[in-house]
């Protein structure tokens, strides 16, 4: 039973996310749920729903990490943060550019692709390269988007559209 | 604050589907994601979120702008006061220039936010706050003299038809600040261009006004550039001579935001450093101009008074910094490949002197150059996509044979 691991090991007072997998790529279970065959590891994070902060925006919110110099994080490299699983912000339409860009290591255009795969696009997909990506090499994309758009979704989408053209 | 959550939790039921003030959920939205920061967690893809969204980027672009428009008051009581000859301290000057640019950007924010608000409503969509930057934009590129009611017929302009027709922010073809300002520019030149509009003559509650002094021009330095025939002589509004420093400090007439090159540089520090504008489209926005005018300078005409500026001037006047720093950074309207940022923004700095120097019509280039290349940016980026599919495509074909 997954509660008898966690017995003992979890703040059982705070709301918590149990997670198969890593926080990037992992899949929420339920605290007495069950693993995939290939689980190597099992996450907990705080889910955070309970927090509100008060004009989160324009605080200096040093508790809070963030890749982008518009937090503080980047003076305290050695800082440990609680990171739970809230979206912070509404979902936009694409507003930054070269976000993905500096988080894919691959020679594919990220956002080009994901237009391609929202429009539903299949040649300009394939053109991209969809071929040689999966949905995990959005996750970083995905982590620092900041019109926190479902990236990981959306790129399955892609390839499920594509498998289903092809039979 | 732990009241105000409950008071907000407490009458949110009213504003949702079939509450009695529902058709005001767009502005209730829109408050409590100003106030609180949301604390929906995520569904699918990864369980933790960097903790920056557009609202910060937006406000890190509003912190930035804020030394150009406290400069750009404390500069129009110094013009009014230079213009009718007054000794004045610097909080009178400064409460001078307050009180004349705070009616723009009260006209801008209500007329601009009320309609984006109108249109959160019928889409059905959160606010986006997209136009707390753009407001602050607006009056910050207008001269000061402009009519509050012609602003406020620019913004609604610009709001409707440059970005909610194309679907809002993030989807829009032109910058919608610019676009204002070229309605402004089309529609009302006397109010926007001339000799009148740049430096504000009359008293604002009681403080200032007066007889303007002998000698007063109120043209900007590259009105007077571009009108000039024999030898250039830069003056100032009350008819001495501008430095070099005068131009690089902002104490000249010209547009509420963009006299200062230093308070510009301040806020460009802090986009660079944040990461929000693009160094690359920046920098190369400052290359294409110096290339320009070095080339103006090397073979223009003798004649064109305009073509023999040094590079340091054109750069100085009117609102090249302040369109390279905060103008041609849009990254919405910008190109959005790292590539095709540094060919978009060389083509704007080059494309600005160009019109400064061989259009007599326009002294200012800035804002037509960036308008045009917002149409050619997708361009741009196509182009460099396509040589990215092309490769591809070799490789593909490579292996298969």
């Amino acid at each position: 039973m997954l509660t008898d691991v966690f017995a003992a090991n979890v703040d059982e007072s705070k709301s918590l996310r149990y997670i198969d997998g890593n926080v990037l790529t992992g899949r929420q279970i339920k605290p007495n749920g069950y693993l995939g065959a290939h689980t190597t590891s099992l996450t907990v994070i705080p889910e955070g729903d309970n927090i509100s902060e008060f004009l989160g925006f324009v605080m200096p919110r040093c508790n809070q990490f963030s890749l982008n110099h518009s937090y503080f994080s980047w003076l305290f490299p050695k800082k440990e943060y609680t990171i739970d699983a809230r979206v912070k912000g509404g979902e936009r339409h694409m507003i930054m550019s070269g976000e993905y860009d500096k988080m894919f290591p691959m020679d594919i255009f990220p956002e080009y692709l994901i237009k391609a795969i929202i429009a539903g696009d299949i040649d300009k997909m394939e053109a991209l390269g969809i071929y040689e990506v999966a949905p995990e090499d959005f996750a970083l994309c995905e982590f620092v988007d900041s019109s926190k758009l479902e990236l990981q979704r959306i790129v399955r989408q892609g390839l499920d559209m594509l498998r289903k053209e092809m039979c | 604050m732990k009241a105000l959550r409950n008071y907000l939790n407490k009458i949110k039921p009213n504003f949702e589907e079939g509450g009695k003030l529902h058709a005001f959920r767009s502005v209730f939205d829109g408050f409590e994601t100003f106030l609180f920061t949301p604390n929906t967690t995520s569904k699918s893809g990864v369980h933790i979120h960097d903790a920056i969204d557009s609202k910060r980027i937006m406000t890190m672009v509003v912190i930035a702008l804020m030394p150009a428009l406290l400069f750009g008051m404390y500069n129009v009581g110094y013009q009014h006061f230079l213009a009718v000859g007054q000794e004045a301290g610097f909080f009178e000057k400064f409460i001078y220039g307050f009180l004349a640019v705070l009616p723009k950007i009260i006209v801008s924010y209500v007329v601009g936010l009320g309609i984006e608000f109108v249109v959160a409503q019928w889409k059905k969509e959160e606010i986006q706050e997209g136009y707390l930057v753009t407001g602050l934009l607006i009056p910050m590129i207008v001269p000061v003299e402009c009519p509050i009611w012609i602003l406020a017929i620019a913004v609604a302009f610009s709001v409707i038809f440059a970005k909610e027709v194309f679907g809002g922010t993030g989807m829009n073809v032109f910058n919608p600040a610019l676009i204002a300002r070229a309605f402004l520019f089309f529609a009302y030149p006397t109010k926007m261009s001339g000799d009148a509009v740049w430096v504000s003559t009359q008293s604002i509650l009681g403080i200032g006004g007066g007889q303007l002094v002998d000698g007063y021009t109120g043209a900007t330095m590259l009105g007077q550039a571009a009108t000039s025939t024999g030898a250039l002589e830069l003056i100032n509004v009350d008819g001495t001579q501008a430095s070099l420093s005068d131009m690089i400090l902002g104490f000249i007439p010209g547009s509420i935001g963009e006299t200062s090159v230093i308070a510009i540089a301040i806020g460009a520090i802090i986009l660079l450093w944040s990461g929000i504008a693009s160094w690359r489209t920046m920098f190369s926005v400052f290359a294409g101009g110096i290339v320009m005018a070095i080339t103006f300078n090397l073979f223009g005409s003798e004649a064109n008074v305009m073509s023999q500026l040094p590079w340091f001037e054109h750069l100085a006047l009117g609102g090249f910094c302040f369109g390279a720093v905060f103008m041609a950074t849009d990254p919405v309207t910008s190109a959005r490949t790292e590539t095709g940022k540094y060919i978009y923004g060389f083509i704007i700095g080059a494309m600005a002197i160009i019109i400064r120097v061989l259009n007599p019509g326009f002294p200012e280039g800035m804002m037509l150059s960036i308008l045009l290349m917002n149409i050619f940016a997708p361009l741009i980026d196509y182009i460099v996509v396509q040589k990215n599919i092309t490769a591809r495509m070799k490789r593909a074909n490579l292996i298969n044979n």
